[in-house]
């Protein structure tokens, strides 16, 4: 009998409390230091654009980089906005063959959107409008812009030529701003809020039905995906949502430690390897999308690095150790021409990922900070 | 050059002095019921740390030179032998500025070997060690062998140093974390002591 009191001692000798799902020495044998360029480490991301020899990163100020650049090479701040007046940029870009910024002034009581060419920045004023505007998004058809009429009217305008001409949208419902868009199966697809739209003229409905995406916090993004020839819609409810057809949607859910659902952002496509992988920011770093039988039988979302992300992981195990892991991860940017990817945070500034390699064992793919 | 020849010379006197100095003190015999606290602060040294696949990745390029110490309290079983308590922790930081924090209560077990006004205490623990990297806190067993080598003050105060190897398994069993990833860390606690010998 006296053999069993030394049960409960041994048990306390291997008690694990992991939040994080890697041991701490295998961890910590595993660790690779950091690359951390001159772009401050506490900004928050709202805006990228590959220029023709620059990277032009939006975040409060605008800043630079040679596209050509080592990992940790310096940038720039020294960018120029289109006034003194109007010195913080809100979003940025890109339509056909140039750059387009959401300007501001300190206390956000003028607004105004500005184009670029990409190879130098000279701004000029893209559109008259007579109201604050309050968001920027692009599709590969249209540019959008909302400005808030009164204090819960928003009012979404499309143009094609960088608002020299613009047509005012009827988005059913709408109660505040158009945050992303995407073209797919010849309809356009916006995010506003609660509400997802879709349209191929000035009129748009909200998706409607059962098992169609629905989010009671908003969506988070949305993106159409050519290769899988699906479109991905997120959530702040932590659910992703995909179809093929526009009408059947298969949904999976992420929750975090405390079984509570991970609000999820934008969403990017990079190659690995052969395989396109598919990314969603998240409140807590981002999620690879994992396909099960081929994307059409259904996916889950895994944390990048870990056995579960599988093979084509976007990221190799030495995510699970950095910051980026607790970043807000608002969005993706992906230089498809040297596959290197940028996730843009809040508050936690700008990473990269430059993946390279041909086969499994030659793959590189370590996100550093910039 | 002169300095060089000074040293043999002055380690001579020191030693000399010390001897002399122990020749007016008692020489104080440990019994059962003595006790003795000490006190231990200096570095640890990331040894290397050992996976189950076979993989063995030294401390040194993944973590900087730590901070250790330890209070540690003994009673003697008879002259030579003593049994007690040592809590100890440590700290050093990964190559990503993470901080790991080790804090190991053990039981000990001590034996000396004296030559007064020297001791040398070859000692050996058992315990449980609670690690802690970031969100992640793993409790399980520790093992630390070691030796101190202490010069008698007095009776009751000695100084020395003391050298721990800290053996610490964080064994996973798959459930949350893959069994694949049980892996063994080694260091080395360098520390200056100072013991307390009391009644």
């Amino acid at each position: 009998m006296r053999r069993f009191c030394f049960l409960p001692l041994l048990l306390l000798f291997l008690v694990s409390c992991n939040q994080s799902g890697i041991g701490i020495f295998y961890s910590i044998s595993r660790e690779q230091p950091l690359e951390d360029a001159t772009l401050p480490n506490a900004v928050s991301v709202s805006g990228m654009v590959k220029g023709t020899s620059k990277y032009y990163v939006c975040a409060g100020g605008l800043y630079s980089r040679d596209i050509q650049a080592e990992l940790d090479a310096p940038w720039s701040d020294k960018v120029p906005t289109p006034s003194a007046e109007l010195s913080l940029c809100i979003k940025l870009v890109k339509f056909g063959s140039k750059m387009y910024g959401l300007f501001t002034n300190y206390d956000a009581t003028v607004t105004a959107i500005y184009s670029s060419g990409l190879d130098t920045v000279a701004w000029e004023e893209a559109g008259s409008f007579d109201k604050p505007i309050v968001a920027l998004a692009a599709s590969g058809t249209y540019l959008f812009a909302t400005v808030r009429e009164d204090y819960a009217t928003y009012v979404t305008k499309r143009s094609t030529d960088g608002f020299a001409t613009m047509t005012s949208l009827s988005l059913e419902g709408q109660y505040t701003a158009v945050t992303d868009a995407e073209d797919f199966l010849a309809e356009t697809w916006l995010l506003s809020g609660t509400k997802l739209y879709s349209g191929t003229d000035i009129t748009y409905a909200p998706v409607t039905g059962t098992d169609v995406p629905s989010s009671s916090g908003g969506f988070g993004g949305v993106y159409a995906s050519a290769s899988l020839a699906c479109l991905f819609v997120s959530s702040a409810a932590g659910k992703v949502y995909c179809t093929q057809d526009g009408t059947t949607w298969v949904v999976s859910a992420v929750t975090d430690s405390n079984d509570e659902p991970v609000a999820l952002f934008d969403i990017e496509e990079v190659p690995v390897l052969d395989a396109d992988v598919i990314l969603v920011g998240a409140k807590n770093g981002y999620y690879d999308i994992v396909f099960e039988n081929g994307y059409t039988q259904g996916f889950s979302l895994q944390t990048p690095g870990t056995a579960e992300a599988g093979e084509f992981s976007s990221s190799d195990a030495n995510y699970l150790n950095i910051d980026l892991r607790t970043s807000v991860v608002r969005f993706f940017f992906v230089d498809k021409a040297s596959n290197t990817l940028f996730a843009c945070t809040s508050g936690n500034g700008l990473w990269i990922n430059p993946i390279s390699g041909a086969t499994a064992d030659t793959l590189v793919r370590k996100w550093d900070r910039q | 050059m002169k300095k060089l020849t000074a040293l043999p010379a002055l380690l001579l006197f020191v030693f000399a002095a010390v001897n002399a100095y122990a020749q007016d003190e008692t020489i104080d015999i440990y019994g059962i019921g003595d006790q003795t606290f000490s006190i231990n602060a200096g570095t640890i040294l990331p040894l290397f740390i050992f996976g189950v696949d076979g993989t063995s990745v030294g401390g040194f390029s993944k973590l900087t030179v730590g901070a250790a110490g330890s209070l540690r309290w003994t009673t003697f079983l008879n002259n030579e032998m003593t049994i007690g308590v040592d809590v100890g922790g440590m700290f050093a930081l990964t190559k990503l500025d993470r901080v790991l924090i080790m804090l190991p209560v053990s039981g000990m077990f001590t034996y000396a070997i004296r030559f007064y006004p020297f001791e040398v205490l070859l000692q050996a623990g058992l315990g449980v060690s609670f690690t802690k990297l970031d969100d992640d806190l793993y409790i399980g067993p520790v093992l630390k062998p070691g030796a101190s080598f202490y010069w008698n003050y007095s009776g009751e105060w000695s100084f020395g140093v003391q050298a721990d190897y800290w053996f610490v398994p964080e064994i996973y069993f798959g459930s949350k974390v893959p069994a694949e990833q049980s892996a063994f860390g080694n260091f080395l606690g360098i520390t200056l002591t100072t013991l307390y010998h009391f009644q």
